[in-house]
């Protein structure tokens, strides 16, 4: 975690209210530096602006079991309420989806286009030989990542959408596949 | 604007219990209208969350009836047996639909394999296929499916809704709010489920989500249907304050249980002893909790406001045996990344609301006092849960109410003629949901649940006392008399607004938190989930029920005796 001298982040969150706003803007906001993402927005939502439309289920940060806050943070998708805050974040819908308002989306509606590919903080690897393409990864998925295709004359689980992927946050495929043939590696970032 | 929706069933609540009443309803060739307060398996209902138990009678010598004494006697006899009796039978056929939905459970040459959980006679719980993983996940795999692959079922996400509309006898509908515009849903339906879950979120501390603010409770209530068992409430007993990264995480309990950890309160004292002697750190779950509240209440709470639990008293090279076990286990990555060490820190837990036993009276068919409305799952009580409820039997009790409640409702609706609708009393409910949204200032309605989770935390955990459910009360009624009519949203947009959202469950929490605290004043004694510290004993003239009703507009309370048809309670073998 980077800590900044004032114990104080700035976080800058993605705007937008398709009903009255023309075009979408970037709003910055100023919060304790602790705790996670989702807690960074509830403090934006309670102490700056209640119009801050987000969504949250289980409010993790140890289940990660429902996905519904899953947002873009930085350009990688996330779980908000698993990824830990730090300075300097950009937070964005997730962009797989269409967006009702702020970063709160319809996760049963996926956007026909796609303007931008997000970056996945993680690289995906099914091993084919313990792949029995039970389906349970595809069905798990809270955005959708994987799905069955046929490689090699055999049906298995691909990373069809690997941008989507909210990574270590999430990695209920992982944690759930009966035949542990799922496994996420974290992809370096160059320069660091 | 308003959207006015006819249908045959209304199915209120996306959990475990709303899904397979709106599955069985559909398999009647009924219309039927799910509508949940989020994305139906995106949203917080805590079945997602579920551990490991699930109990069920399956293979002799175990049975049926085995289940329903092992639930009553953990109900401490306050339970209603015919009812324990009529839902526990349907358990094993739950098992039947979950597996044939695709849920996997473990199994061992050709039967599944059964785990004892605590109050078990013989071992009764599935587990998941996975060693040690919890059910919780095998559940969001297979149960939002079935509503997307049933077409019959119409799914109304992210719709809240405001109330019933009721005429004080029968249940024609409710009125909603669909989240995403901010425009009225009006529903009319012959039969309505509720299925809504508990109300944990009026605790600061809590194992399920923020969300589930009693909602249920609250509209039922307002309808006029008779709750009971409301002032019975399950706390975890070791859910983790701090670290942040596992906060709310129900794992230490475990730690405890596998490690032997040890408690000591904010002066280094091993406080647990000096409640239990006997058993010290391995007491009952609700003697731990009990011990923990007294030492918070008391001011020796650790810096978080629960108790430290320590693993240090063990030697380093019999840790690391467990650590390099427990490598690849989420809790011990997530303090991993809080940077503590087991070996050195203690961490801090307390009890968390994690069940609520009270909600609506309901008989064999789910069906509650008002005609039309039927409750399942965790807001249709009927005290099948007793006093404490059996580990592992919340989910079961679920499906087969559910089950049991879509039967029903589907076929009293076909029998029933399509309700009229009460324009007034839909323009009553509409207008009094927008007064928060129209005021111009005054109160916001976080800062109002906010004082309302404390006030709850303070007064009705493990260690209740006359004196401070009164002062609990007085301030309840200082809320509604002052804070209620002040209650305004700040922020007008309407669109996915969740201040508006939260202004609208304020009422809800209220009623919820008021019917908790007084049957809590009235239970004079202390009988498994409810415990007071000025009626320390059970009491033999309490095997009576605490029931709520609503007349003139003013919270009424009587009793009802228990009877007991299958176990009848030790003491009244011997009269």
């Amino acid at each position: 975690m980077i800590k900044s001298k004032d114990g104080k982040a700035h976080v800058r969150v993605f705007r937008f209210d398709p009903g009255v706003d023309k075009k979408p803007r970037y709003e910055s906001y100023s919060v304790p530096l602790q705790g996670s993402v989702l807690d960074a927005l509830r403090f934006i939502y309670e102490e700056y602006d209640p119009s801050l439309s987000f969504r949250f289920g289980c409010s993790g940060p140890t289940y990660e079991r429902c996905g519904a806050c899953s947002v873009l943070v930085n350009g990688q998708p996330a779980l908000s309420c698993k990824r830990l805050l730090e300075e300097g974040m950009t937070v964005d819908p997730h962009p797989k989806f269409e967006l009702i308002k702020d970063l709160a989306v319809d996760l049963d509606r996926e956007k026909k286009q796609r303007e931008k590919q997000s970056t996945s903080s993680v690289r995906i690897f099914v091993d084919p030989e313990r792949c029995t393409a039970c389906r349970d990864c595809v069905l798990l998925c809270p955005v959708k990542v994987l799905d069955i295709q046929k490689v090699n004359g055999r049906g298995r689980a691909v990373a069809a959408d690997p941008g989507s992927c909210c990574g270590l946050t999430c990695r209920q495929c992982a944690t759930f596949c009966p035949n542990s043939a799922i496994r996420l590696q974290t992809v370096r970032k160059r320069g660091k | 604007m308003r959207e006015t929706i006819v249908t045959d069933v209304l199915v209120i609540g996306g959990g475990i219990a709303g899904i397979r009443a709106a599955l069985e309803v559909s398999e009647q060739n009924v219309s039927v209208v799910l509508a949940n307060k989020g994305q139906v398996g995106k949203d917080g209902a805590a079945v997602w969350m579920a551990g490991g138990g699930y109990q069920t009678a399956l293979y002799p010598p175990d049975s049926v009836e085995q289940h329903v004494e092992d639930t009553i006697k953990a109900g401490k006899y306050l339970n209603n047996q015919k009812l324990v009796h009529a839902f526990l039978k349907e358990t094993p056929n739950t098992i039947k639909d979950l597996v044939k939905w695709g849920a996997r459970f473990a199994k061992k040459d050709g039967k599944y394999v059964q785990i004892r959980l605590p109050g078990e006679t013989h071992p009764r719980s599935m587990s998941h296929s996975i060693i040690g993983e919890s059910l919780g996940g095998e559940y969001r795999k297979v149960l939002p499916r079935q509503i997307r692959l049933h077409e019959g079922i119409k799914t109304l996400h992210d719709t809240f809704i405001v109330d019933l509309i009721s005429d004080g006898k029968t249940v024609t509908g409710a009125v909603g709010v669909d989240v995403r515009t901010g425009e009225f849903r009006v529903i009319q339906a012959k039969s309505t489920i509720l299925a809504t879950g508990g109300f944990m979120a009026l605790f600061d501390f809590t194992t399920a989500n923020p969300t589930l603010t009693g909602d249920g409770h609250g509209m039922a209530y307002r309808a006029g249907a008779r709750m009971m068992g409301m002032e019975f409430i399950q706390f975890f007993p070791a859910a983790a304050l701090w670290p942040h990264t596992v906060y709310r995480d129900n794992y230490p309990y475990t730690l405890l249980w596998r490690l032997r950890g040890i408690f000591y309160n904010a002066i280094g004292e091993r406080f647990m002893e000096r409640y239990y002697p006997v058993e010290k750190d391995f007491a009952t779950r609700e003697a731990m909790s009990r011990a923990i509240h007294r030492e918070v209440k008391e001011g020796r709470g650790s810096a978080h406001g629960g108790a430290y639990l320590s693993f240090r008293h063990l030697p380093r090279n019999l840790i690391n045996i467990f650590l390099e076990e427990l490598k690849d286990n989420p809790f011990m990555q997530s303090l991993k990344d809080a940077g503590v060490d087991i070996r050195e820190d203690a961490l801090e837990i307390g009890p968390a609301a994690h069940y609520v036993q009270g909600g609506c009276w309901v008989n064999e068919r789910c069906e509650t006092s008002l005609s039309g409305l039927y409750a399942v799952g965790e807001v249709g009580s009927g005290a099948k849960d007793g006093a404490d409820r059996l580990a592992g039997n919340a989910l079961p009790f679920c499906m087969a109410m559910g089950y049991i409640g879509g039967k029903e409702a589907a076929k009293s609706a076909k029998a029933t003629a399509a309700p009229k609708a009460n324009k007034t009393q839909v323009d009553a409910v509409c207008a009094e949901a927008l007064v928060p949204m129209e005021r111009k200032e005054g109160k916001r309605p976080f800062h109002v649940k906010k004082e309302m989770r404390a006030l709850m935390s303070r007064h009705m955990v493990y260690d209740r006392n006359k004196d401070e459910l009164e002062k609990g009360l007085k301030e309840l009624e200082r809320i509604r008399q002052e804070e209620l009519p002040r209650l305004y949203v700040s922020a007008k947009t309407k669109r996915f607004n969740l201040e508006w959202v939260e202004a609208l469950e304020v009422r809800n929490m209220l009623d919820t938190a008021e019917m908790s605290m007084r049957a809590a004043l009235m239970r004079e004694e202390s009988r498994g989930l409810h415990q007071r510290s000025d009626f320390p004993e059970e009491r033999k003239e309490w095997l009576r029920q605490v029931i709520i009703g609503r007349r003139q507009g003013k919270m009424e309370f009587t009793t009802e005796p228990v009877t007991f048809p299958y176990v009848k309670p030790p003491s009244s073998k011997r009269s």
